[in-house]
């Protein structure tokens, strides 16, 4: 289950594309101000870069938020 | 490998998380997501699994002294919550549709509007063939049941 790793100074982020959409994850990449540098991989998975000394594994976890909250958001019940 | 402390009924109870196990069937999807949402300033959250045949939801406390099984708790109640939601807006739509529509059209209506029900003395006018308080009230009552009667007070008035 692990969708956050750490590798390298870099927080890998793997979600299910059945619930994260690739367009949610793009728009997040876009929208997402708590990291310095974000990129989407050819295989799906999100990097997560930062100078700050700030802990990589939370602003995966912030990231991964963010992004239930940008799905909700068009699908409030 | 990751080390589980313990399995409490749709709940896996680790060092510092806690993943909830649903059945698809059971709670739809727009469900699951809206309950992860609310749980979203208690908890980091994250969705995984087989939206066809189990979902994982992930979850882990912000804060570091929150009971894990109390909060997994808390989301299968939560879950709960939106489900019944759910259901009761979808009986409703309909109704729900109606009000909206009645309201509209409210605002549609051609013709002279009503008169005032007060004339300017403060007096209620009694033209308005509508008004309940300004018509004797007849009630068809054949068996006489909204008569008057006398407070029964010996065993004698019960029989």
């Amino acid at each position: 289950m692990p969708s956050i790793t750490i590798k390298e100074d870099k927080c890998i982020v793997d979600l299910n594309k059945e619930f994260y959409p690739e367009s949610i994850i793009k728009k997040g990449i876009e929208q997402f101000k708590g990291a310095k540098k974000i990129e989407l991989s050819t295989k799906g998975k999100v990097f997560i870069t930062t100078t700050k000394k700030a802990d990589l594994e939370e602003i995966g976890y912030e990231f991964c938020d963010f992004l239930l909250t940008l799905i909700q958001g068009g699908n409030e019940v | 490998m990751i080390e589980e402390e313990s399995i409490l009924d749709n709940m896996e109870i680790h060092k510092n998380f806690a993943i909830v196990s649903l059945n698809p069937k059971i709670y739809p999807l727009s469900v699951i997501f809206s309950a992860a949402y609310w749980l979203l300033d208690k908890a980091h959250v994250i969705i995984d699994g087989d939206p066809e045949t189990e979902i994982l939801v992930e979850m882990r406390p912000r804060d570091k002294d929150v009971d894990l099984k109390e909060l997994g708790n808390k989301f299968n109640d939560e879950l709960i919550n939106y489900a019944v939601y759910t259901v009761q807006s979808t009986r409703n739509k309909r109704l729900r549709e109606m009000i909206v529509e009645n309201a509209l059209s409210g605002n549609l209506r051609t013709g002279n509007p009503q008169p005032p029900r007060w004339d300017d003395s403060n007096k209620q006018n009694n033209n308005d063939d509508f008004c309940p308080t300004c018509q004797p009230e007849t009630v068809n009552d054949p068996n006489d049941i909204a008569q008057i009667r006398k407070p029964r007070e010996k065993p004698e008035d019960f029989r």
